[in-house]
């Protein structure tokens, strides 16, 4: 199944679902400068920036943007990646000094605390990098760290069938 | 007192996970080991204490059931733990098995900031949240700094009991030219936009609302006075308003309170609650005196109007209109308010105000100007005029004119077709067909007499004009008649057959001068006769000869 939107497109492996999302900007459903339109969401000023959500279990439609929600459900072959994007400014600068979108995750990159919320039995890895100009981390869960070796090859396979273009 | 970075239950050996990843793009410290797998004796006590409170599948029930939390809520937030009991987990207390970091007020001697050895890392936000009175929340987060020796353990607060350092995440907004990071120290939570508390965060938003009531006892929940909930619900210094430059203070009329911002003022009163007014609204608002003019008190924030033209606040005595165009304002008091609204607000027939409150020459009346038309007060009243009635009023001097001012908004006739609006001096009539006409004097005396609109003549198709001999005047109608008038004669109408005999004559000039009486009802022969003031029409037959 391919996903297509705001510049990023991949094709999903059978079993697995994603969304690419962006999330409104405050007070862009009204007026730019009416002071009333911060309240809904944020404050104006804030920037969101398309988040990938790719994953081979079910999603939840209610996630936070490095996956909460969403990890507390997963089981030991569960896992999850994320793409968030940064904005411009982040270009060049020491974080994001990879270039390209990481297609080789292997289980030495994993630990059990590099987690937003750490879970028992879980295991992350951030990747920040670079591609056409447009700065993203590359965050990955794994549902259950043992099962890195089986699980990875889906993730490497389902990052590799992205493709980011420049804005 | 500086505050240091908590220290482990127990030193840990020499970091086993050592590879730097950081050609990969994985800028984690590769001295902070892996605190499960090979952690030593305090980290895996940290997970044990998971195990214990049964991590991420313990239910709000357990959780209650094994821990005496209850009556922490109770002491903590006590309102907020009635109102919504779904938050008592998170709010009352973290704990070391729910896998976020602790608060850094808990671990950094009551602060709400980064301990040393930390650096601001990154951010995401939770909307919609009760500690920043229902506006977005953000918690920052506290990255060790590299080399760290902050080692994972259970912060052991009293009530927030997260963890610290054990979590090594980055959320990558803050400092991106720092790559290498440790574990969260320690997170900061605070109302105010991340790019304002540290100028090293990007404005690129992440959003979690899951963590939205996390909470610890040493961060307040008070969200201040009325006026200070408005102006963190609207974004605080990200506001419109910008910052503070005065402390909240009585307005001193007893009814009020206010607090004066860079761009605009809250306005507090216990009936009408708290609300902004800023930019160009405010300036004109402060121009009629604020709230001792005829606005009173706000009664809305800034609002932007459906069409987009304009941004609006409502007051007490009227609303004031910022047009996004040009940036004028317009500031629409009572009673001419209320009577454009009631006449469909701008929307309705008038459209938007043009102008502010004027006086008229003569002294008489006050009048806003609209697209369409005028609202006056005078006399007491409140009337409109608009549309080709305004028109063909300003046409002939409006007020100062024969018709002087309106004495009733303009009204349908009844009939399906015309409308008509009285005067002091006389009255408007109209019709899409006919067009706009006034009449005024002897003239509208006979056209009401003989029925106006409703009878034989129907609507006119001119207004009151002279007749050019310095004495007389006439108005023209629709059904071939018209209405010739003096001071002596007063008016008459002269109509069909014999108007057209009359014209043909020399009408009120040639020999039969002005009519003096209306035609006659007929007589028994069938003839109909009419007075002049030289002579009298007889018709009979459709025929008309002198009598």
């Amino acid at each position: 199944m391919k996903l297509q939107a705001h510049g990023i497109e991949t094709d999903l492996p059978p079993g697995w679902e994603g969304r690419i999302a962006l999330r409104k900007a405050p007070g862009a459903t009204a007026a730019a400068n009416d002071s009333t339109a911060a309240r809904a969401a944020g404050t104006l000023g804030e920037v969101p920036n398309p988040v990938v959500h790719l994953a081979n279990f079910a999603l939840p439609e209610d996630r936070g943007d490095f996956g909460s929600g969403a990890v507390d459900l997963m089981t030991e072959a569960d896992v999850m990646v994320v793409l968030f994007e940064y904005g411009p400014e982040a270009v060049g600068k020491a974080l994001f000094k990879r270039k390209g979108i990481p297609t080789n995750l292997t289980p030495n990159m994993f630990s059990s605390s590099a987690l937003q919320r750490t879970l028992p039995g879980q295991a992350g890895c951030q990747v920040f990098f670079t591609v056409e100009d447009r700065a993203f981390c590359c965050y990955t869960v794994l549902g259950r760290q043992s099962a890195a070796n089986r699980v990875l090859p889906q993730a490497n396979a389902t990052l590799a069938a992205t493709r980011i273009s420049r804005r | 007192m500086t505050a240091t970075l908590p220290r482990p239950l127990r030193r840990t050996k020499a970091p086993v996970e050592t590879a730097d990843l950081a050609h990969e793009g994985i800028h984690r410290d590769p001295g902070a080991h892996d605190p499960i797998s090979t952690g030593g004796f305090a980290q895996k006590l940290v997970h044990r204490a998971s195990g214990w409170l049964s991590g991420s599948k313990s239910t709000r029930r357990s959780f209650l059931t094994r821990t005496a939390v209850v009556g922490s809520a109770l002491a903590v937030g006590p309102i907020d733990f009635i109102l919504k009991p779904g938050s008592a987990y998170g709010y009352v207390c973290g704990t070391c098995s729910d896998g976020w970091t602790a608060f850094c007020c808990t671990i950094n001697s009551g602060k709400n900031s980064c301990p040393p050895g930390s650096f601001i890392a990154g951010w995401w936000k939770a909307d919609n949240a009760a500690y920043c009175c229902g506006a977005a929340r953000y918690i920052i987060d506290c990255n060790a700094s590299c080399p760290t020796q902050c080692s994972c353990r259970c912060a052991g607060g009293s009530c927030d009991n997260r963890r610290t350092c054990c979590n090594q995440f980055r959320y990558g907004q803050c400092h991106q030219e720092i790559s290498c990071y440790g574990p969260v120290v320690c997170r900061v939570a605070t109302c105010e936009v991340p790019w304002k508390y540290d100028p090293s965060c990007t404005t690129s938003s992440a959003t979690d609302n899951k963590t939205r009531e996390h909470g610890a006892p040493c961060l307040s929940t008070d969200c201040g006075t009325a006026i200070d909930k408005k102006y963190k619900a609207l974004g605080g210094e990200a506001s419109d308003l910008g910052k503070p430059t005065g402390a909240e203070v009585a307005v001193g009329d007893g009814k009020g309170r206010r607090r004066t911002y860079e761009h605009g003022n809250i306005y507090w009163t216990s009936a009408l609650g708290a609300h902004e007014v800023h930019g160009g609204i405010f300036d004109q608002y402060a121009a009629v005196q604020g709230v001792y003019g005829l606005l009173g008190y706000p009664t809305s924030d800034t609002l932007t109007s459906s069409d987009q033209r304009t941004r609006y606040g409502n007051f007490e005595g009227g609303r004031i209109y910022y047009f996004r165009n040009d940036g004028h304002t317009v500031a629409l008091t009572k009673p001419f308010f209320a009577k454009h609204q009631a006449l469909g607000g701008v929307a309705g027939m008038l459209g938007y105000p043009t102008s502010n409150i004027r006086t008229s020459s003569d002294k008489r009346s006050t009048y806003f100007n609209f697209e369409k038309g005028r609202i006056y007060s005078v006399s007491g009243r409140v009337v409109e005029v608009h549309g080709s009635v305004y028109t063909f009023h300003e046409s002939i001097q409006g007020v100062h004119g024969v018709l002087g001012y309106p004495t009733i908004d303009l009204v349908a006739v009844g009939d399906g077709r015309g409308k008509t609006q009285w005067f002091e001096g006389g009255m408007v009539w109209y019709t899409p067909t006919t067009g706009t006409f006034g009449l005024w004097g002897e003239v509208l005396n006979r056209y009401i007499s003989n029925g106006h609109a409703k009878g034989y003549l129907k609507y006119p198709t001119s207004s009151v004009k002279p007749v050019g001999d310095g004495r007389g005047s006439y108005a023209t109608f629709e059904n071939q008649g018209n209405i010739y008038a003096t001071a002596t004669t007063k008016g008459h109408q002269v109509h069909g057959a014999l108007l057209t005999y009359y014209l043909a004559h020399g009408g009120p000039t040639g020999s039969l001068g002005y009519p003096t009486g209306e035609l006659d009802p007929s007589s028994q022969s069938g003839a109909r006769y009419q007075q002049f003031e030289h002579g009298r029409l007889k018709y009979l037959n459709g025929t008309v000869t002198p009598a």
